[in-house]
């Protein structure tokens, strides 16, 4: 279970105007040549996910769902607000709550160098497994995800549905109780997408080990077919939850689109702001 | 500790399937003592063909045939010059000084009268000039062949003439061997330590940022001085590999050397070549850690290349340093990392012997380098990753 309590996250963004007259360049060759400015890219998200459900966080682009998950992930420290994974507080940079999370992040991060069962076996050391029991789970998510032939190739020349299936087994091979998904169907197909639709309504079920899955998207039909629990998040706050059907009720709305944007965009939007630094 | 060597294995596998890591590392370490020691050689050589030659070029010889007599008994060839010697010694088309005898020569030495010989050359013919030597010596000792008989003729004994004779003692201690040339390869060999383990260093900090896979690798639950260590041990492994292959290209290397002089000069032993290791293996690791070090924090791969570039040429300045200081070194060079490898393999170059205090030293400044960045790269590693 991860509960997140009004997390808060601010960047300072260095601006480094281009040198375009002899104003400019005095001004770059004094102290003032950096303007900064404070973007809030989470400003108050809360939510909780329980075990043995999906909990889809649903936002525009930059909306702040990228960084609510690394600070979930323990990668960033949260200005104001807590994390708690499984009853432990989660403390950026620290590793006590990583060996109970799998997190499958937006850039996939394989070793291109490696092959796909290296990729996976050294995720495996790292987070203590024995040889035997990394052997034998190799071959489980292999066969669960349908990608036994990738195992001894390279990644290097893999496709996005396969770099995504190596990452996702690659996160899984700890069987973690908690699984984060940062925008798992970027750039996948149709029949990939649902092969992951199938895998993680598997993982959700009592045979796939009841997970706590959290997953982030900006796809209204991901949400549609496979959250049990949705997080709308705006302006990086979250500004509505509940199931599909509550929402629609909710927003006075039958089409689950219309219904994210009238709760999304409820309030007069600011201009859009890059949540990554 | 499983896990440090997962981490090891893994970068080292990932450094080693790298082309880029791979080429460099091989070139650095394999080319460079052959490519400067066959330079060195082909020089060398050319200055001492000049001396073996044996031919003489001359014009006029038929109006001196004593002289020729002499100069065929003394194993040397007569050719006679072209008529544009000038112009061809100026062009380079002959590579030899050319002995001018001018037609009332024997004529004059019959008589007892005093005669010139002339050797004419161009200086910006360096081959010719190379054979002015050789070629005065054989006239010298025409001259003193020609003044013995003559005073023999008289009676007097040469004995009277050579009362003094002078000869040099070298002050070297006796193993010392002479190094001219060789002085430039410590600085090859620097070179390749730092150049080679470069990319390695690059691609496992800035390298995997940029390909995104460093942020997964934070998920997992290793702390920073596992990976600090691990990271900087595989990259350490491709440094001191380095230093292995430079070392041991040395011996093949000696047989690309065609000049005698040369050959004698660089005896490059089994005991040399562990003294070199035990020199070069520590600093080798110490400057992998400085690398990781310095390309920690660079969001991308050519940020980082740049970085440590800038580094890496502070190596042959820091080898120039002892120019400065001609003669005695002054002692604080043993502290200077770089510049104390340097010292320390000229002087094991030279045939002497090291100093057990000079290599403590510098094994103490080495790790004393290797512990600081370690511990850096330690409290940096999460870090970077979280802004």
């Amino acid at each position: 279970m991860i509960i997140v309590n009004e997390l808060y996250k601010k960047f300072i963004r260095h601006d480094k105007p281009g040198v375009k007259n002899w104003a400019d360049l005095r001004r770059l060759m004094t102290a003032r040549q950096k303007q900064a400015q404070v973007v809030q890219a989470v400003n108050g998200v809360s939510f909780t996910a329980q075990d043995g459900q999906i909990t889809g966080l649903l936002g525009a682009n930059g909306a702040g769902k990228t960084t609510t998950l690394r600070m979930v992930a323990a990668l960033l420290k949260p200005d104001a607000g807590n994390v708690v994974v499984d009853g432990d507080e989660v403390r950026a940079g620290e590793s006590s709550t990583q060996s109970h999370m799998g997190v499958l992040s937006d850039a996939r991060g394989l070793y291109p160098r490696l092959t796909a069962r290296e990729n996976i076996h050294y995720y495996a050391v790292l987070h203590g497994m024995s040889a035997e029991l990394t052997a034998q789970r190799t071959e489980q998510l292999a066969e669960w995800l349908d990608m036994r032939h990738l195992l001894d190739r390279r990644t290097d020349g893999f496709s996005q549905g396969e770099r995504m299936k190596t990452a996702l087994a690659r996160a899984l091979v700890h069987d973690p109780r908690n699984i984060i998904l940062d925008e798992p169907t970027n750039g996948l197909d149709v029949v990939a997408t649902r092969a992951l639709r199938e895998f993680l309504r598997w993982l959700r079920s009592p045979e796939g080990g009841s997970k706590c899955i959290v997953f982030s998207t900006h796809i209204m039909q991901e949400v549609e077919r496979l959250c049990d629990d949705v997080v709308i998040v705006a302006q990086g706050r979250h500004v509505a939850r509940g199931t599909v059907d509550a929402l629609m009720e909710q927003a006075k709305q039958t089409n689950f689109e219309d219904a994210f944007v009238s709760l999304a965009f409820l309030e007069q939007r600011t201009p859009s702001l890059e949540e990554r630094s | 500790m499983n896990v440090l060597f997962a981490i090891v294995r893994k970068e080292l596998k990932d450094a080693l399937r790298d082309r880029r890591t791979l080429m460099t590392a091989l070139f650095s370490s394999l080319l460079g003592a052959p490519l400067i020691l066959l330079v060195f050689s082909t020089v060398l050589s050319q200055v001492e063909s000049q001396e073996d030659k044996r031919i003489v070029l001359a014009v006029g010889m038929q109006h001196a045939p004593q002289l020729e007599n002499f100069i065929l008994r003394q194993g040397y060839q007569i050719k006679p010059a072209p008529t544009d010697y000038e112009a061809k010694s100026r062009s380079k088309e002959i590579d030899q000084p050319v002995l001018i005898v001018p037609n009332d020569f024997e004529e004059k030495i019959m008589h007892g009268d005093k005669v010139s010989l002339e050797v004419a050359y161009d200086t910006s013919n360096r081959n010719a000039e190379f054979g002015v030597r050789p070629l005065r010596r054989l006239l010298d000792a025409y001259v003193q062949e020609t003044m013995v008989l003559n005073l023999t003729m008289r009676g007097i004994s040469t004995e009277l003439l050579q009362l003094v004779d002078i000869k040099e003692r070298y002050l070297q201690k006796a193993e010392e061997r002479k190094t001219s040339v060789t002085e430039m390869l410590p600085m090859m060999v620097l070179m390749a330590i730092v150049v080679g383990g470069m990319y390695a260093a690059i691609d496992t900090t800035a390298g995997e940022r940029e390909r995104g896979s460093l942020e997964p690798l934070m998920m997992n639950p290793v702390n920073g001085w596992q990976l600090a260590v691990g990271k900087w041990s595989a990259v350490a492994l491709v440094s001191m590999g380095v230093v292995v292959l430079t070392i041991g290209s040395f011996f093949p290397s000696q047989w690309l050397i065609k000049n005698d002089t040369l050959r004698a000069e660089f005896q490059f032993g089994i005991k040399d070549a562990i003294w070199f290791l035990i020199v070069l293996l520590p600093l080798a690791a110490s400057v992998a850690a400085m690398q990781i070090a310095v390309a920690l924090d660079c969001k991308s791969y050519k940020e980082a290349q740049v970085r440590n570039q800038i580094v890496s040429m502070f190596i042959p300045f820091v080898s120039l340093i002892p120019i400065m200081f001609p003669g005695r070194e002054p002692s604080w060079f043993q502290w200077i990392p770089v510049l104390a490898q340097n010292q320390m393999m000229n002087q094991v170059l030279k045939g002497e012997a090291l100093n057990t205090v000079a290599v403590a030293i510098a094994l103490v400044v080495c790790v004393v380098m290797t512990g600081g960045s370690l511990a850096y790269i330690a409290q940096k590693m999460r870090k970077v990753v979280m802004n």
